[in-house]
């Protein structure tokens, strides 16, 4: 049963060429990944259930501590929307990984996606959340704070949403795989959301002018994706 | 087996004689100490490899090592495909049902079809619409044991199947390694209950005064 | 059992203690009886020879943090690790030291402790990131996992700390121009530039020599639990175990 073997060695990390009959393309793992956390979202609505009241609540409260006024809510109505989101995120990014680590799925999940694959599905996941949590901040203020949010918020939205998401799939792994200090998100994640909270509020509020701020938040969105995406990989490695 | 084209199915006298994971002077480190002496250890395919070991004595080290989770201190490890870890127990506690459950995670595979298959092969058929929350462990290593197989992978590594099984299960199990041994699967199977899984196994390694060395 | 005490001064932590110490006698002769105290800020001025050489050095920690950790993810060197974890710690320590010393400073001069200028905020904001990189480390026990966690955060906070400070730049030049702390147009006294160089001397030297002492004392305490080697010898029988498939199993 056991001899010594002459064969030369496998190549390092070989492509798959005896038991796996298929090879899956990253764009398939990426969806698959997708469709695996939409119908983990659908089965539990996990996600739905923990930030939809969390920033409903949040919005009424930010209006009894800063109203009645109408002057003074109109002002502080994108203030409201994007600290209302970025505490959000902080929720949304602890869902992330931290039930898949419990049960040890998140093993599974490393093993059967590339390290490119999981962080696009989970990004995009976490991405399309925050969209949904910020729309519906952003109708909350619009309606409880009489504040229509100009059409800049739009961008903000979009960039801001995808900045938070980056970071937010990035601390959200490097938490939940650590034994101790889960607490630890909300301190590595608020700090960093600083640009979405700053852009986000000057781009809802009317009458600011967008051109800069509308940079800065594409800039912020592209450096936080690509570092993020850059080194995701190494917070897979135990 | 060269350039971009292979056999869909492997011939079974190449795919017995080739290694599809090679260990070779792999070591890991805890709180800064060798868990066992550097391991060399070469699996073909289409084998069925039973590990024992008091506790503590790496089991579960060597089976995270060879399914590539856990980066090695020293030494390099070569695999051939895809490799699986699979802990006894474990397995998603989410609200999706268990054929959904088994589909979302066999998708990533590309092995979605699989999935009834799958399901029938470890006798849950019937609980296609049972929510895996409600499940108890026996039944999660038997949906974790679906996956595997609905998954495809070169590499298997089971730690403690058994320690949550009924005699069953254990039967199931036996059922379920032969298998993933005849499609091709080369599986580690660590367990302090060896009895009923040796008789279909190839090889039996045990941790003896941190030396990991051939058993019988 | 290893001995986890510095060992004796090597010949560069000599001449890197030395240029520090006759630095920093320079400095504080200079700062505190040379340097005349400011027209308008007065005695409360010679704060700025403590704070900006502090701030200094911790944008110099961070920057270190920076490269170790890079460096770190692309060899998976111990030594990396340790060289951004002590310049992370060192940049810490500066950074609250900055920010203490400044707001000092801020009290009797503009009469508050605080106010919202980029560049505190973007300080505090730092002190916060790298207060979080330190942290990280204890989420794991295994030394190399918490290396690279710890990589991972020193990229990603040092990449955003250009956009958080022009970000606070632009929403404070929304609100006022950002004078308070805008260089002075008039040129500074050369006793005083003098005194603040040689303060950012030796600053930058002591840092160096701390860094440096840090460095080695974290790689002693790798060494002594073993990170740094394999303390088990290899089996006596080196022959691989082959598993091959059995023909009637």
């Amino acid at each position: 049963m056991s001899r010594p073997d002459t064969r030369p060695p496998l190549p390092a990390c070989s492509p798959a060429l005896l038991t796996t009959r298929r090879a899956v393309s990253v764009r398939t793992q990426v969806l698959a990944v997708l469709r695996r956390e939409w119908a983990v979202e659908r089965a539990g609505r996990e996600v739905t259930v923990t930030t939809i009241p969390f920033v409903a609540a949040f919005v009424v409260l930010a209006g009894l501590a800063f109203g009645p006024a109408p002057l003074t809510l109109a002002r502080t109505s994108g203030g409201t929307i994007w600290l209302a989101v970025l505490v959000a995120g902080v929720v949304i990014a602890r869902s992330v990984a931290a039930a898949e680590v419990a049960e040890d799925s998140w093993d599974v999940l490393r093993a059967l996606t590339s390290p490119g694959a999981l962080f696009a599905g989970k990004l995009l996941a976490t991405w399309a959340a925050l969209v949904v949590t910020w729309a519906v901040t952003s109708v909350a203020v619009a309606l409880l704070f009489d504040a229509p949010p100009p059409v800049t918020a739009l961008w903000a939205g979009l960039f801001g949403t995808l900045a938070l998401a980056a970071v937010a799939t990035v601390f959200g792994v490097l938490v939940a795989t650590g034994v101790r200090r889960r607490g630890l998100l909300s301190a590595l994640l608020l700090p960093a959301g600083l640009p979405a909270l700053l852009a986000g509020t000057q781009l809802s509020t009317p009458a600011v002018p967008a051109g800069p701020w509308a940079v800065m938040m594409a800039v912020y969105a592209a450096v936080l994706l690509t570092a993020s995406w850059a080194v995701f990989p190494a917070l897979l490695e135990e | 087996m060269t350039g971009g084209s292979y056999d869909p199915v492997p011939e079974p006298s190449r795919a017995s004689s080739l290694p599809v994971l090679e260990l070779a002077g792999v070591t890991r480190n805890y709180g800064g100490r060798p868990v066992w002496t550097p391991v060399d250890l070469h699996l073909a395919a289409a084998t069925t490899t039973v590990v024992t070991g008091p506790n503590g004595s790496g089991k579960s080290t060597l089976l995270r090592l060879a399914a590539g989770l856990l980066r090695p201190s020293t030494g390099v490890r070569r695999c051939a495909g895809r490799a699986l870890y699979v802990r006894g127990g474990s397995g998603p506690r989410s609200a999706q049902t268990v054929s959904d459950a088994v589909a979302a995670v066999a998708g990533l595979a590309g092995c979605r079809a699989r999935t009834p298959a799958a399901l029938a092969l470890v006798g849950m058929h019937g609980w296609e619409s049972r929510r895996v929350g409600s499940l108890s462990a026996g039944e999660r290593v038997r949906i974790a044991l679906a996956v595997a197989w609905a998954t495809e992978p070169a590499v298997l590594c089971l730690d403690e199947p058994t320690a949550v099984l009924d005699e069953r299960g254990v039967s199931d199990l036996v059922g379920v390694l032969r298998v993933m041994r005849e499609a091709g699967c080369a599986t580690l199977v660590a367990t302090h209950q060896p009895e009923r899984l040796l008789s279909g196994a190839d090889m039996h390694l045990r941790f003896e005064a941190r030396h990991l060395v051939a058993a019988g | 059992m290893t001995d986890l005490r510095p060992t004796r001064p090597r010949t560069p932590d000599r001449i890197l203690g030395l240029g520090a110490a006759v630095t920093s006698t320079a400095a504080l002769v200079l700062a505190l009886v040379v340097a005349p105290p400011d027209a308008v800020q007065g005695q409360a001025q010679r704060l700025m020879y403590v704070h900006v050489p502090a701030a200094w050095l911790a944008y110099a920690c961070f920057a270190t943090v920076l490269v170790g950790s890079v460096a770190y993810l692309v060899t998976r060197d111990l030594r990396w690790d340790r060289r951004a974890q002590a310049a992370g710690e060192l940049g810490v320590g500066m950074t609250a030291l900055a920010i203490v010393v400044g707001s000092l400073w801020g009290r009797p001069v503009w009469g508050t402790w605080w106010v919202w200028d980029p560049r505190l905020v973007t300080t505090t904001v730092l002190l916060l990131v790298y207060a979080g990189y330190l942290s990280v480390r204890g989420l794991s026990d295994d030394r190399g996992v918490g290396a690279r966690r710890a990589a991972a955060l020193g990229i990603v906070g040092f990449v955003n700390v250009p956009v958080v400070h022009f970000s606070v730049v632009w929403w404070r030049t929304l609100h006022q121009p950002a004078s308070v702390l805008s260089p002075d147009p008039a040129p500074m006294d050369s006793r005083m530039a003098a005194a603040l160089l040689l303060a950012v001397i030796a600053f930058s030297l002591a840092g160096w020599l701390v860094l440096r002492r840090r460095v080695r004392q974290l790689a002693h305490t790798d060494e002594a639990v073993g990170e740094e080697s394999s303390a088990l010898p290899a089996a006596p029988d080196r022959a691989p175990l082959v598993v091959l498939s059995r023909s009637s199993p």
